[in-house]
């Protein structure tokens, strides 16, 4: 019998590999953002840019997603920074929530049926807080969204493969702008507990939790951002800047690690983020996002050899990405297409453009000059001091995961070099 | 170029010494939201676009890995482009190649640095689809032909052709001088046998009778003729033999 080339083996192993890379599953990604400054306690002060982090999670989402779905009222700064996106969105009420849940799971149904794997990124911002009877609940518009209801109504009846549930609520939500007598309630950590019972989060394996479990003494809205500052920490590791390996996704863990390094030198300021996150547990690398996927964004690369504190600011002044990086390996970042753009660092900036989708800035060819803007007042110049002091990349990752004694489900972290 | 003969090209240039002048190191990729198999295929592939340029001398993957790992293992993560150009020069390199091969939004790409041990840093970018052979070699010599400056002034190629002291021109004209020389002898020898044979009672034309004053006068000036044409050729050669030796004075180092 004529046993077969080894030509004949490798085009059948070409084959097969194909056919097993076009039969991965197709992931969907959909958003459902929900935004309220408003409280439904008379205790609970109205947030500033609780809308502008809805309006910002909106753009983080809106090149990644098929539908992104934003409930909420944006006042009128927002609406003057973000044109044309008030028309698209909808007031945070129980029954624009319920409808917009009720389309996108018609949506993810389909999809599954066609065997795609649909993700749902449920984001809430606003406030906080925990009934008399223990119960978590976050206020929508016209009342609270119990933890009840968070279960019967937004995770049982789910259509998403996997659910990335992102909650950054806090009812002392200032920092810049302390009221001073701070707000009279339940801890949020405690709210987050009513919110989240362990027990009954193990019953929906798919869910993967990203929490602020802030401390209840002050809140963290700074306006030099103009958004809560665990927000940006999130939006800031999801556009790239929390992908610790270099293989284009970040998982839970990472998410983890990069708040923890931006937030480290908080230590000594009230109201350090303290976050909870947790990957769904039927796949615990489960990537929040993964910057391979094709999207309408354009990409910023730092390179090997640059290493700081680096932000990156809009042509409106927005505060887009921000990171810490060490100096031994490159990164890269997303960020919407069309638009111009300021690198700063300490003291000098550099500006450039994304005009297209897939283009990519290389950082190391920018021209940098002195800064032109400098950050305001005493409050100010803490959180500019304090947050994301601390370089944030392998060294930090290795020994972050080690304090906790979790072994990373996917550290490739010298693995940047092509072998 | 094909890239089959482009790696021929490649590996004669890899055959033969790099000088300072030429050498150029390509370091191993860095890679992010790619898979290796991916990031290798574009590292070669601008390999294969470094080694088509007409002046650079690639050195071997396996010779910079070696020569990275001699040095204490990869290179010190440099942040401006003069510490790049230092290390460039402490790598005995005309130029150092750098690549960042990327997997993001869906499509392969490539951002290249090109450091000069001597002059300035040079960046360029291509993209790279995964669906069209041959395409990523296409693109990564379209990048490089942007940012490539000669490594060489034309001058200095021709030296490096054509070396000093090569003495090419010397050589020729000594052999030609030792051809015309020889022909001369030649020709010498003949003019030297005619006149003999004449001497002993006219040679050939003692038979012919009336006409051997016709026969006699005949013979007379081949053998002039043969003594002219001599005294040229040792004359030419004795020149080319001194213009030789002028110019291979002349081509000393």
């Amino acid at each position: 019998m004529r046993m077969p080339s080894h030509r004949t083996l490798a085009l059948s192993a070409l084959l097969l590999a194909g056919t097993a890379a076009s039969a991965a599953p197709e992931q969907v990604h959909y958003a459902l953002i929900v935004a309220s400054n408003t409280g439904t306690e008379p205790s609970q002060a109205p947030l500033r840019y609780a809308d502008d982090d809805g309006a910002r999670y909106y753009e983080l989402f809106a090149p990644r997603s098929r539908e992104v779905v934003l409930l909420s009222v944006l006042d009128a700064e927002t609406q003057a920074l973000h044109p044309g996106l008030a028309a698209k969105t909808r007031a945070p009420t129980h029954a624009a929530l319920w409808e917009a849940l009720a389309r996108l799971n018609g949506r993810m149904a389909e999809d599954r049926a066609k065997g795609a794997v649909p993700v749902l990124s449920f984001v809430f911002v606003g406030h906080g807080k925990r009934g008399a009877a223990g119960e978590g609940s976050v206020s929508l518009l016209d009342g609270p969204l119990t933890r009840t209801e968070l279960y019967a109504k937004v995770l049982a009846p789910n259509k998403a493969s996997f659910l990335q549930l992102i909650v950054d609520a806090c009812d002392s939500y200032f920092f810049v702008h302390s009221r001073g007598a701070l707000p009279v309630g339940p801890a949020y950590a405690d709210a987050v507990k009513g919110l989240l019972g362990n027990r009954e989060l193990e019953r929906f394996p798919q869910v993967g939790v990203v929490l602020s479990t802030s401390s209840e003494q002050e809140s963290h809205e700074w306006s030099a951002i103009r958004s809560g500052v665990f927000s940006h920490m999130v939006r800031s590791a999801l556009s790239g800047a929390g992908d610790v390996n270099g293989d284009g996704r970040v998982d839970y863990a990472e998410l983890r690690a990069f708040v923890a390094a931006a937030s480290q030198g908080m230590a000594d300021v009230r109201g350090q983020p303290r976050v909870f996150i947790q990957p769904p547990a039927l796949d615990r690398a489960f990537a929040l996002t993964n910057l391979g996927d094709a999207a309408s964004l354009g990409y910023l690369l730092v390179p090997t050899g640059v290493a700081g504190r680096l932000w990156v600011e809009d042509a409106r002044g927005i505060r887009v990405v921000e990171l810490h990086k060490e100096r031994e390996r490159p990164l890269v970042v997303s960020l919407p297409v069309g638009r111009g753009y300021y690198l700063r660092a300490s003291g000098r900036e550099a500006s450039f453009a994304i005009t297209r989708a897939s283009e990519v800035v290389d950082v190391g060819g920018l021209r940098w000059s002195d800064a032109t803007v400098a950050a305001r007042g005493a409050v100010q110049d803490a959180m500019r001091d304090k947050l994301f002091s601390v370089p944030f990349g392998p060294r930090f990752y290795r020994g972050y995961m080690a304090s906790l004694g979790i072994t990373p489900s996917s550290d490739e972290a010298d693995a940047v070099l092509v072998p | 170029m094909s890239p089959s003969a482009s790696l021929l090209l490649m590996l004669l240039r890899v055959s033969a010494p790099c000088d300072a002048q030429t050498r150029v190191a390509l370091l191993p990729f860095e890679r992010l939201a790619l898979p290796s198999e991916d990031a290798r295929e574009l590292e070669d592939a601008t390999r294969r676009a470094v080694a088509a340029l007409p002046d650079a001398c690639l050195e071997s993957r396996e010779d910079t890995v070696a020569r990275l790992r001699g040095s204490g293992a990869a290179l010190a993560a440099c942040g401006d482009a003069e510490c790049r150009s230092a290390q460039a020069s402490a790598l005995g390199v005309r130029r150092l190649v750098r690549g960042v091969a990327l997997g993001v939004g869906g499509k392969r790409s490539v951002a290249l640095t090109v450091t000069d041990a001597r002059g300035p840093e040079t960046r360029a970018q291509f993209e790279a689809p995964a669906t069209t052979p041959g395409e990523a070699d296409a693109r990564a010599r379209q990048a490089l032909q942007q940012v490539w400056s000669p490594l060489v002034t034309t001058q200095a190629v021709r030296e490096s052709r054509e070396p000093r002291g090569s003495r090419v021109l010397p050589k020729v004209l000594w052999g030609a001088g030792g051809v015309a020389l020889l022909a001369g002898v030649g020709f010498g020898v003949a003019a030297r046998s005619t006149e003999s044979k004449l001497s002993k009672n006219g040679g050939e034309c003692a038979t012919a009778g009336e006409a051997f004053a016709d026969c006699f006068a005949s013979r007379l000036d081949a053998g002039r003729r043969q003594a002219r044409t001599s005294n040229v050729l040792l004359g030419v050669g004795a020149l080319l033999g001194l213009g030789g030796a002028v110019s291979f004075v002349w081509e000393l180092p």
